[in-house]
């Protein structure tokens, strides 16, 4: 919970009685629902703002570093490296491949323009919670995207997406893997590419 | 009258039967990854400028409506199919979609009846072969067509030669190819950045389209085994 500013909480739960009253029942499934629901409200703030891509980018990474869990993202995508790795090799490419995330997945919520993302339902699955989304899009059916949230690492924090059945992990851990055999296994020279994209 | 009773039965058992998959088989990845590089380049010298030219120069209201009337032709086979997997109330609502959105949305440019609260989810053949337990087979690219797999692929086929709007003519066969290319383009517009980062900033873009494809299409069809939780905590 300490991720959250309070001012901020305290806005949301007064919009979440307005709009939600089951937001202000303090419980495990709420915490989670309480994080997406704020990431989600920002995130439809940035595309509804008009701002530039370079401001909605530098937006979007506040919401990630804010209610993601990237360090756990970008290890699960390094998959078996990130054990032989140094120490310091994990820390620069976790800087890395954060700066990457931010970028590429800002760009994907950018073009919700003209859009909005609506929390549709929320279950406990194992050791997570699945926060349930419908985007809309303005001359599209609308599609789903699910949050997933764990308080694993000791704050709730989204560490999934699965976008119409697209898991971003699996997508991450291919791709990551793709760069790092180009880069013929090396890790140096992975975070030395994961710096140019 | 008996024959026909026993169709309807064996239609109605076999639906819902889905086989469920998991992995990745594709034996023809060579030759796949041929098609691939073909149709990025359909993509980045033909397809793509069109799109963005299309996308550009069409207001989005007027693509909305495009895209409405591309759907509203889409009806009538998904209502065949529906029939065909034993799903007889979707079969009837598809229908319903298409009479309504064909008379009182004047030719499909309003979804009328969504205000009605007649909703149609989309069906293929390939999902119909699906729920008769053909298997997906091995994961192809199609030229043109783009991530595939055999069922899909032989399921793509059957939908164009047996679409019903052909029996209404000429012209509605020709609105409903039109619309379905503009459609295509508005969706290679709108979603132009996520399809070129797939496409043109991957490392591995034959690898990243196919798992987009398999995981995307098994789960229109509810047939992923796997399931999507992967504890990155442990």
């Amino acid at each position: 919970m300490t991720v959250i500013n309070s001012r901020r909480l305290f806005l949301a739960s007064s919009l979440g009685a307005v709009f939600w009253p089951k937001l202000m029942v303090a419980s495990e499934k709420d915490v989670a629902t309480q994080i997406v629901y704020l990431a989600v409200h920002e995130i439809n703030q940035i595309i509804n703002s008009g701002n530039t891509e370079e401001q909605m980018l530098k937006s979007f990474e506040g919401v990630f570093n804010e209610y993601a869990d990237v360090p756990t993202i970008a290890k699960y995508a390094l998959g078996r490296d990130a054990r032989t790795a140094s120490a310091t090799q994990l820390k620069d490419y976790t800087k890395a491949f954060s700066a990457y995330f931010a970028t590429k997945y800002g760009r994907r919520f950018r073009e919700f323009i003209g859009g909005r993302i609506e929390i549709v339902k929320v279950a406990k699955v194992k050791k997570y919670y699945s926060v349930n989304t419908i985007a809309h899009m303005p001359a599209y059916e609308p599609f789903e995207v699910d949050f997933l949230v764990s308080e694993q690492s000791g704050q709730p924090l989204v560490f999934n997406l699965i976008i119409e059945g697209v898991n971003m992990l699996l997508v991450e851990r291919q791709e990551i893997g793709a760069l790092l055999d180009r880069n013929s296994g090396k890790i140096d020279a992975l975070i030395r590419e994961l710096k140019t994209l | 009258m008996r024959n026909f009773l026993l169709i309807i039965s064996f239609v109605v058992l076999s639906a819902c039967r889905a086989p469920l998959e998991d992995g990745i088989s594709d034996p023809y990845e060579a030759s796949n990854r041929q098609t691939h590089e073909i149709n990025k380049s359909l993509d980045k010298n033909i397809i793509r400028p069109m799109a963005i030219i299309y996308g550009d120069i069409t207001p989005i209201k007027l693509q909305s409506v495009v895209n409405n009337m591309s759907m509203n032709l889409s009806l009538p086979r998904y209502s065949v199919n529906y029939t065909l997997q034993g799903e007889l109330k979707n079969a009837s609502k598809s229908s319903m979609k298409f009479l309504v959105n064909s008379t009182l949305g004047v030719g499909g440019i309003y979804d009328f009846s969504s205000h009605l609260g007649i909703k149609s989810e989309k069906t293929d053949f390939g999902e119909t072969m699906a729920k008769w337990g053909f298997r997906e087979g091995p994961y192809l690219d199609i030229l043109v067509l783009g991530p595939s797999n055999q069922r899909d692929g032989i399921g793509k086929v059957v939908d164009l030669v047996l679409d019903p709007v052909s029996l209404l003519g000429v012209g509605a066969k020709s609105a409903a190819t039109a619309t379905s290319v503009a459609f295509g383009l508005s969706a290679r517009s709108q979603f132009r950045e996520s399809i070129d980062s797939i496409l043109y900033e991957s490392a591995d873009s034959y690898a990243q389209s196919r798992l987009f494809f398999l995981q995307n299409r098994r789960y229109e069809l509810g047939t992923n085994k796997t399931e999507h939780y992967i504890d990155p905590y442990n």
